[in-house]
Parts: C-alpha cells; sequence; structure tokens
C-alpha cells in the first residue's frame, strides 16, 4: 500500500458511497456527486497528511463544500426535507411492517421540529456510527456542543414521538422533489 | 428506542443512489485525480484545522457547481444521472484501469470462452477468388511436368507463378464492401481436451456507398463472405495469439503481476516473436496487450499491462463511445508504423475491453466487438451472469 495511486483507489473504494450518501442528505442528485468527487480530489491531494480513520476527515471536507454552495442556493434544502425527497414506497412499507408507536410522517414531522444541527448530530450517531470526538470533528465543533446537540435531540425526539404526551408537531408539507432545478 | 426509529428514518433510496454514483463516478474520479499533483506532506497539524485549508483549494472548481444551481427553473425538470468528466489524458484513464483491473474478482473454470463480432474490410470475393487461384495452380503443374529436367526454365517458371499469384492477393475488390460475422470459440484450460469454434454466425455484408453496391452489381454480385455457419471441434494444440506462439491459455496466468516484471517479460517475447503481422515494436505491443486483454490473466497482470501500456507515447484519448451492443466506454488510439492505427474501446467501471480497431486514419481494417468473455464448464454452455 506504499504507491499512492492503490492507496487513493482502496480510500475512494472504501468511503465514496459513505461521502455521497451524506452529500445526497443536503444537495440534490448531481451537485453531490460533484462535491464527493471533489472532496475525493481535496483527499487525493492531501493523501499524505490523511488522519486515520479517514472517513470524518472526508465527511467534514464534504460538508464545508456543500456548506460554500449552499451559500448561493435559492431554495434552502432542509436536511430533513432530503429525507422526505428519498423516501420511497419501500421505506413506507418497511416502517408499517416494524410497527412503530407512530407513523414516518409524524415521525418526519417531528425531526422537522428541531435544529438542523441537532437532526445532523443523530445521523453522525446513528446512521454513521461515529462516535462523539469524531463526529464532533465533521461538525467542526467541540466534542461538548455536539453531545449537547446529540442529547437535545434524543430528549425532544422522544418527547415527541411518544404518542399522546405533550404537544404533537404540527404537520406540515414534506414533499420537495427530488428533480434537478437545473436539468 | 428514539435511536432505532431514528435509524429507520434512513432511506434506502441513499443506498442505491450512493451505489449508482460510485459506479458511474469511479473512473473518472479516478483518472483525474492520477492527473492532478499531490502537495507534499505537511507537518502534522490538528486535522480539523486541516480539513478547512484543504476546502479552500477546491472553492474555486465548486463555483460552477454553484453557478449552474442557481441558474434553472425550479423543480420539474426529470432527474437524470448527471454524466461524470471524462479523464484528461489516455495515460490518466489506462492509470485507473489498471486501479480497476486490481479490484476485479479472479476466477478459473473448464473453457475460456469468447464471442466476438468481427467486421473487416472485404479483400477479394471468395467464389471468385478460390477458383482463380485453383486455375494458376493447375496450369503451374502441368508447366512443371512439360519442364522437367530443364532447370533454369522450371526455376523462371516458379518464379512466374509467385507473382501472378502474389498479384492476385493484392488485387482489391473496384469497389468498398464490408462484412460482419460473429464468432465463438470455447478453449479448453486442460491440454487434450476437446476445443470449439464456431464460425460465420449472423453474416452481413454492407458496402461503403450506393455507388460501391452499384459496382458490385455491374460485377456480376458475387458473394463477398462465406456464409456457412461451421463449428469445428477438436483436440489439436494450437497456440492462440500469432504474435506469441510461446503463449497459451494456461501459462498467460502466470505472466509477472509487477509492472517492471511484465514489461520485461514482453520486451523478451517481442524479441522472441515471428512477428507474424509485421508490426513495429509499438504495433506489437498493443497487439499482444489486446490479445492479453482478452484472455483469463490474473487482475494483478492485467493491472501491470495497463500500466505498461499507460507508457507508451503518442496516445490519444478520443472519449466516450458507445459500441454497436449499445455500451458505453473509453476510446483510446494510438498510430503504429505505415500509418497504421489502433484503437481500443474499454469500459470505464470494469476496465474491461469492449472493441478494437485497426485501420487507417480514414477507415477500419478490422473492428472486433467482444460481446461476451469469461469462464464456462462444458463445450457450448456461455458464461453466467
Amino acid at each position: 500500500m506504499d504507491d499512492p495511486e492503490e492507496r487513493f483507489t482502496d480510500l475512494y473504494d472504501r468511503h465514496y458511497r459513505s461521502v455521497l450518501g451524506y452529500a445526497l442528505l443536503r444537495a440534490e442528485r448531481d451537485v453531490a456527486e460533484d462535491v464527493s468527487s471533489e472532496t475525493f480530489l481535496v483527499a487525493w491531494r492531501r493523501l499524505a497528511d490523511l488522519p486515520e480513520p479517514p472517513l470524518p476527515w472526508l465527511l467534514g471536507v464534504a460538508r464545508n463544500l456543500l456548506a460554500k454552495q449552499r451559500v448561493s442556493r435559492r431554495r434552502r434544502q432542509a436536511l430533513v426535507d432530503r429525507i422526505a425527497a428519498l423516501t420511497t414506497a419501500r421505506d413506507q412499507v418497511g416502517w408499517d411492517v416494524a410497527e412503530h408507536v407512530v407513523d414516518r410522517e409524524t415521525a418526519l414531522a417531528a425531526l422537522a421540529a428541531l435544529p438542523e444541527r441537532d437532526v445532523e448530530a443523530m445521523v453522525f450517531a446513528t446512521w454513521y456510527g461515529l462516535p462523539p470526538d469524531q463526529a464532533a470533528a465533521v461538525m467542526g465543533c467541540s466534542v461538548r456542543t455536539y453531545n449537547v446537540r446529540l442529547h437535545r435531540a434524543r430528549k425532544r425526539l422522544g418527547q415527541a414521538l411518544r404518542p399522546g404526551d405533550g404537544p404533537r408537531p404540527r404537520p406540515r408539507l414534506l414533499t420537495t422533489p427530488l428533480e434537478d432545478p437545473h436539468d | 428506542m428514539t435511536d432505532r426509529l431514528f435509524a429507520e428514518l434512513r432511506p434506502g433510496e441513499l443506498d442505491d443512489l450512493a451505489e449508482d454514483g460510485y459506479r458511474r463516478r469511479r473512473s473518472a474520479d479516478l483518472a483525474r485525480a492520477f492527473a492532478t499533483p499531490r502537495a507534499p506532506r505537511r507537518s502534522r497539524r490538528p486535522y480539523l484545522l486541516m480539513a478547512g485549508t484543504a476546502v479552500g483549494t477546491a472553492v474555486t472548481a465548486l463555483a460552477a457547481v454553484a453557478v449552474v444551481v442557481i441558474t434553472g427553473e425550479p423543480a420539474q425538470a426529470p432527474a437524470r444521472p448527471p454524466a461524470a468528466a471524462l479523464p484528461v489524458d489516455a495515460r490518466s484513464f489506462l492509470l485507473a484501469a489498471a486501479s480497476t483491473a486490481l479490484r476485479e474478482p479472479a476466477a478459473t473454470g473448464r473453457y475460456w470462452y469468447v464471442r466476438e463480432r468481427r467486421y473487416m474490410r472485404v479483400q477479394f470475393a471468395p467464389g471468385v477468388y478460390a477458383p482463380r487461384v485453383k486455375a494458376l495452380v493447375d496450369a503451374q503443374k502441368r508447366t512443371e511436368e512439360q519442364l522437367k529436367g530443364d532447370p533454369e526454365r522450371l526455376a523462371a517458371a516458379q518464379e512466374e507463378f509467385r507473382r501472378k499469384v502474389a498479384e492476385l492477393n493484392r488485387a482489391e475488390l473496384p469497389y468498398r464492401a464490408f462484412a460482419a460475422n460473429t464468432r465463438e470459440t470455447w478453449r479448453p484450460m486442460r491440454a487434450g481436451e476437446v476445443a470449439r469454434t464456431v464460425r460465420n454466425q449472423d453474416v452481413e455484408v454492407t458496402f461503403g456507398s450506393p455507388q460501391d453496391e452499384a459496382a458490385w452489381r455491374a460485377d456480376g454480385a458475387p458473394e463477398l463472405a462465406d456464409r456457412e455457419r461451421e463449428t469445428q471441434d477438436d483436440a489439436v494444440e494450437r497456440a492462440p495469439w500469432m504474435d506469441n506462439p510461446s503463449l497459451n491459455l494456461r501459462n498467460v496466468a502466470d505472466l509477472p503481476t509487477g509492472v517492471e516484471e511484465l514489461r520485461r517479460r514482453l520486451d523478451d517475447l517481442w524479441r522472441q516473436s515471428p512477428k507474424v503481422s509485421g508490426a513495429d515494436r509499438a504495433g506489437y505491443l498493443w497487439q499482444t496487450g489486446i490479445d492479453l486483454m482478452t484472455a483469463p490473466l490474473k487482475p494483478g497482470t492485467r493491472a501491470a499491462l495497463f500500466r505498461v501500456l499507460a507508457d507508451q507515447p503518442v496516445m490519444k484519448l478520443e472519449g466516450r463511445v458507445s459500441d454497436p451492443l449499445g455500451r458505453t466506454g473509453v476510446a483510446l488510439s494510438a498510430p503504429t508504423q505505415h500509418k497504421f492505427r489502433v484503437r481500443l474501446v474499454v469500459d470505464e467501471s470494469t476496465a474491461e475491453l469492449l472493441q478494437y480497431e485497426l485501420g487507417s486514419d480514414d477507415e477500419v481494417g478490422l473492428r472486433v466487438t467482444l460481446e461476451d468473455m469469461g469462464w464456462t464448464d462444458s463445450l457450448g454452455d456461455r458464461p453466467a451472469g
């Protein structure tokens, strides 16, 4: 693995899907792919400096690139809207089979009521399985701040999802088209 | 409980989209990286800081993306998978192909199967050529019979015969016609087992232009291709590749997997080659490269081969093309001697050879589309999947 080309190929094969999976939560498909490609180009330039494990670093680069490009966006793409947009009938069936106490729509509505960064903290903890120090590195905050966000997210989500307990979040329109507006 | 519920909110579509993007982007992304200079190692800094600075270098590139995003009308357009950027040059594409080849699994089986569609310029009408050659041979036999005991005139007659045959071989049709056919081969891995070749399937003849077709009709519309499907089964040991009689299906798997070792081995093979195709060294390397790409190599040898080819000068990246089966690949071309040009089409996602062509700049001499390749366990069976 001393060969830089081999090392980079291995890095790409292991982590590209994870990086793109994250970018797809923040942007439409073509932008997400461009950002992921750009992230790996940065990784290639900095191959000698990559930390171990590299995934949090890669996610951090992708996150910053996405933040840059989102500044100029006309319409804000909320994380929860992207989740809703990417949800298919297959997910719906899976959810129904699991017999959760609330329906999927209600769960998404509860998420939409949380601060975006709190939801993101949940994504890194639950979907990526990152320990707090790595997740904090991706989000560019201290471990302490990250833990506060995660705790708050879990607590509010837990409250909102207990049926008949406390105010139910108001349903809102969650469908954002997946289509690219500039195709 | 909250975590489990949240985990199940993750859309399954994310995996499909990520996999799809990975497959489409991989080759071009690797090639683009390999064509980009790397920064020297920095002193260790906290990596948060490093991530920040690294982003600075990519922001310029992203500005273009951002501009595209804000100009369009929102929503409604159908989602079409974005195309990946084309690799910047042939060398970086081949280096990326080398990495891809390394990733493909090694396999083995009883027969190595290849199905190819061959398309070539028709040099002569078989129904016209064969009788002419036969007439020459018959006449020569009679002459030699008569000239027995006159060695001087016999030698002259033999020289004259050779000249006439050469002339016949050089004679081209007065019109441009092309013949296509499909050939399947099953080559056994074990010595002494029966091999099968099925030739002349789906034969088609086409003309360069309507004028060419008219000239063919005026010439009496001779049959331009052998249309009889032929199945040949035998256990005769043959060298599959003209230029390299020492290579066969069994020992190609022993070719080196290191770049330098393979380069040296190919140099040795070039020195030993009977040079049947009359190619120069560059031409030999391309022909041998094509032969090996259609052979059961170890993934490491295939990767090394791409790297050896990447070091060839004067190679041109032509762009993305579709082959007759609708598969997309990247076309590369290189000149060899006598204005001949070799052109390869390689699949970006698997680094498999899809098609190769030999010809001049303005005309195809031979084009072979590799429709299928792989291992099977019995004669007549095609590879699964």
